[in-house]
């Protein structure tokens, strides 16, 4: 089973990829919008990671609701005991 | 309608702004697709017919130039609603080495400045279908708001299928507190 802090630290790494920053520096109460290096191309980046590591489609409704880091680590945290 | 900011422009077309790059990008599937636009042929005469249609009171054609290397870059559709001081906004970069481009940012904030502070706008909103990633993150970029999920809202141009769209919204009273935020953040 995930914890949140699982999903906070998958967060911040596949963010950190997303946006070419060190994880360390991402804060878990930002919003992923204001990051440094968020773009539109970026976003797209970050959904296609998510989806790689999950290994199935996002749900939309549910990648598109996720406003902070915090809230992306829980929806990581979530979506990964759905698949166990 | 025009403005200008860190190099880059825009403002109102004209039929004489019709060129061989926008009719690319209309013939272009891959950038015609998330739009749910059929990918078209057209002449640069039609080309020209199709930008005189647009009244650019209520319905307007913009044009995003980069200034300093002279060039289309972009099209932004703007379609007022003066009644209830609300526009909806879309957009396409055509120009792929702009994706991305962060140059444009002071742009898009002046932009929301001048629909909100001289246009008398107070809700800014744009549609854009589920899986069009690319724009889901430009409307978060700007700051706009997810509202809501319209589902099977318009039909696909290539199957006929009903297509999802996410309705995202951005009220001025939240833009100008967004902004104060940011000011004071600045200092």
């Amino acid at each position: 089973m995930q914890t949140t802090n699982d999903g906070l630290e998958l967060a911040r790494r596949l963010l950190a990829g997303a946006l070419d920053l060190e994880e360390d520096t991402i804060d878990a109460q930002a919003e992923i919008a204001a990051l440094q290096g968020f773009d539109s191309l970026a976003y797209e980046r970050l959904v296609a990671s998510v989806e790689e590591h999950l290994d199935r489609d996002v749900d939309p409704l549910m990648m598109v609701s996720v406003d902070t880091v915090a809230d992306l680590g829980k929806v990581l945290s979530q979506t990964e005991d759905q698949n166990q | 309608m025009q403005m200008r900011e860190a190099g880059f422009a825009i403002r109102t077309m004209s039929p004489g702004d019709a060129c061989d790059e926008y009719l690319a990008w209309i013939a272009d599937p891959e950038l015609m697709g998330p739009l749910n636009m059929p990918a078209r042929r057209l002449t640069i005469s039609q080309l020209r017919d199709h930008i005189a249609q647009f009244d650019n009171k209520l319905r307007h054609l913009l044009g995003l130039f980069d200034e300093t290397a002279g060039m289309l870059i972009g099209i932004v559709l703007l379609d007022i609603n003066s009644q209830h001081r609300s526009a909806r906004v879309s957009l396409f970069i055509g120009n792929r080495d702009y994706w991305g481009d962060h140059r444009l940012h002071p742009l898009a904030q002046a932009f929301q400045a001048y629909l909100f502070e001289r246009k008398g706008i107070e809700k800014l909103r744009c549609q854009v279908a589920v899986d069009n990633h690319r724009m889901i993150g430009t409307a978060k970029l700007m700051g706009l708001k997810p509202e809501g999920l319209l589902r099977g809202e318009i039909r696909s141009h290539h199957d006929g299928s009903r297509i999802d769209q996410f309705v995202f919204g951005l009220l001025k009273t939240a833009w100008t507190k967004r902004r104060s935020y940011e000011h004071a953040d600045n200092k």
